[in-house]
């Protein structure tokens, strides 16, 4: 643990200092001031655009913070090869992966918390703007949204460091982890699909339906961890679906760390 | 004196392409476009494809929904809008909607637009619908469909059923249950009526309403009394009677029913009981 720390915190300085952390920022800075703009355009339901606009910032923020500086965090010392001097270090390899990935996680906390200052700040602006349409309306739903959204993304950043693990380059890394994001976003809907293919009126065959059912439960179903919906139209969430969700979140994201740790300690550098 | 020269030949620059900017904006606007497409997309393909942003992918659609509504304001009246374009509306609020069936706006513009101008009532309601399984504390969205069913559809029955439902819901205005009262006084349902004006009295706690409820659920219990009366007669004496003192002196009542402001009843030309008060009995009230 007392090797993890240091690591980590280094981790997060290189994060932080990654210079394509200035046009994330800049991007969610001119989301959430168009969000403004945006929302004015809206004859009833302001506030659900308002914070629709918010928490999609935080989401696509998120996943440019993980896909443009995550993934490079460990992509690069395998690039240039400077993993070499870094296990050179009296450090085991399943330390390095277990101490990145904390790093990694402390920049997501990080970044997803001052965005979502300036992402609540715009929602009170327009709350204080157009108050009469903000009819159904919650900071707690709000808040919880975001907390699930920071699960999702320290699991999708996980899944970077099995890739990474398991793959040569950095590139290779960032297409596997845009498909992993797409298919876990889209899961829950094509099983609905393939478990009644009659309500849609079309027919899928027995050997799709089987992979579509191994891939439910081999990738992350992210959508589970996507209430933006819920948040916008202040609508209740119960307790066992924050308890269960949020612990699926923890034991997939602990088996990717673990299947990352086994497949580095194995990989053969050349 | 050089760098003045390259600052000078910057903003030259700068000016030069925002005039050729306008140029060809202006001539891409008078190039022949072709007429959008009007395939609906499957809800679930669009859910697939939203990749996690379907409540942004929502909003999105229906600005552009209102857009495509608004270049409908700004053709000459010569160029009538096509019904392709108006089931292209139709189809960008119903992607709207299929995304986000919480969202009030498509529902709301849809109804507003689709109506009147395109006299799509069916496919209208049909979206309403949608948004009322979803928005099931919303009483707005049973009052619009009941409204085009009663005035578009013509069809009183399923619309007092709807303004029944609109007045169940939370914050409902009293409007709702008034005219579904109307509707059904008109119907001559006097019985579903009654039904329907005590549970109004059971689910309201403003007193003023209350009162003004209890008033009305007096005479409807009065004319369903006189209906049942009239019935009695017709059967026992096989002809209608010519008045309503006709029913006591034949002995079929002891005497008539007075409501509680004092007025009474009398049946019109056509054979319906009246109420001497009807105009404050149906007349729709507004809160104080």
């Amino acid at each position: 643990m007392i090797t993890l720390w240091p690591l980590a915190v280094i981790t997060f300085k290189e994060g932080i200092r990654n210079r394509a952390l200035y046009g994330i920022s800049l991007i969610a800075l001119l989301l959430l001031i168009g969000n403004y703009f945006i929302s004015g355009m809206i004859p009833q339901e302001v506030g659900k655009v308002t914070v629709d606009m918010a928490l999609s910032t935080i989401t696509l923020s998120g996943l440019l913070i993980i896909l443009f500086i995550g993934i490079n965090l460990m992509a690069k010392d395998l690039d240039k090869r400077t993993i070499y001097m870094v296990l050179s270090k009296p450090i085991s390899r399943s330390q390095y992966i277990l101490g990145k990935f904390l790093g990694m996680s402390l920049l997501i906390i990080v970044s997803v918390s001052v965005l979502s200052i300036f992402a609540l700040l715009s929602v009170l602006v327009n709350k204080l703007t157009f108050a009469a349409y903000f009819q159904s309306f919650s900071w707690s739903s709000i808040l919880l949204a975001i907390l699930f959204n920071t699960v999702m993304l320290i699991l999708l950043s996980s899944l970077t460091f099995l890739f990474a693990s398991i793959t040569s380059t950095s590139f290779i890394t960032l297409v596997l982890t845009i498909i992993t994001f797409v298919i876990g976003q889209s899961l829950s809907v094509v099983k609905a699909l393939v478990d009644a293919p009659e309500n849609v009126g079309i027919k899928i065959s027995p050997i799709t339906v089987l992979f579509v059912r191994i891939f439910y439960y081999l990738f992350p179903n992210l959508s589970l961890f996507n209430i933006n919906l819920q948040a916008s139209h202040n609508l209740p969430v119960s307790w066992s679906y924050i308890w269960w969700t949020l612990l699926y979140g923890i034991v997939y994201t602990m088996l990717v760390v673990a299947s990352s740790a086994i497949a580095f300690r194995k990989k053969e550098f050349l | 004196m050089r760098s003045v020269l390259v600052a000078l030949f910057i903003i030259v620059l700068v000016v030069t392409q925002s005039f050729l900017l306008n140029k060809a904006t202006a001539e891409f606007n008078n190039l022949p476009q072709a007429d959008e497409p009007t395939i609906a997309v499957s809800p679930s393909l669009l859910k697939i494809s939203s990749v996690g942003f379907e409540g942004v992918m929502a909003d999105f659609i229906f600005l552009k929904a209102l857009v495509y509504l608004g270049s409908f304001f700004e053709r000459p009246i010569s160029e009538p809008v096509k019904i392709s374009e108006w089931k292209r509306l139709y189809n960008l609020l119903r992607s709207s909607a299929d995304l986000d069936p919480y969202f009030l706006d498509p529902y709301y513009v849809a109804n507003g637009t689709l109506t009147w101008g395109a006299g799509m009532v069916k496919e209208t309601n049909s979206l309403l619908e949608q948004g009322m399984r979803y928005r099931t504390w919303d009483p707005l969205l049973p009052f619009l469909t009941g409204f085009n069913y009663y005035y578009f559809l013509k069809n009183d029955s399923k619309a007092i059923e709807l303004l029944k439902q609109a007045s169940g819901r939370p914050k409902a205005s009293p409007l709702y249950a008034d005219l579904a009262v109307k509707l059904s006084y008109k119907e001559k349902r006097i019985e579903n009526t009654i039904r329907f004006q005590e549970f109004l009295i059971q689910n309201e706690k403003d007193g003023y309403f209350r009162k003004h409820f209890e008033i009305r659920l007096g005479i409807l219990k009065d004319i369903q009394l006189l209906e049942k009366a009239v019935q009695m007669y017709r059967q026992r004496f096989k002809t209608p009677p010519n008045n309503l003192n006709d029913l006591v002196a034949r002995h079929i009542l002891m005497r008539l029913p007075q409501d509680s402001m004092g007025g009474g009843y009398y049946l019109d030309p056509s054979g319906d009981i009246r109420a001497d008060n009807e105009e404050s009995f149906l007349t729709v009230f507004q809160r104080k």
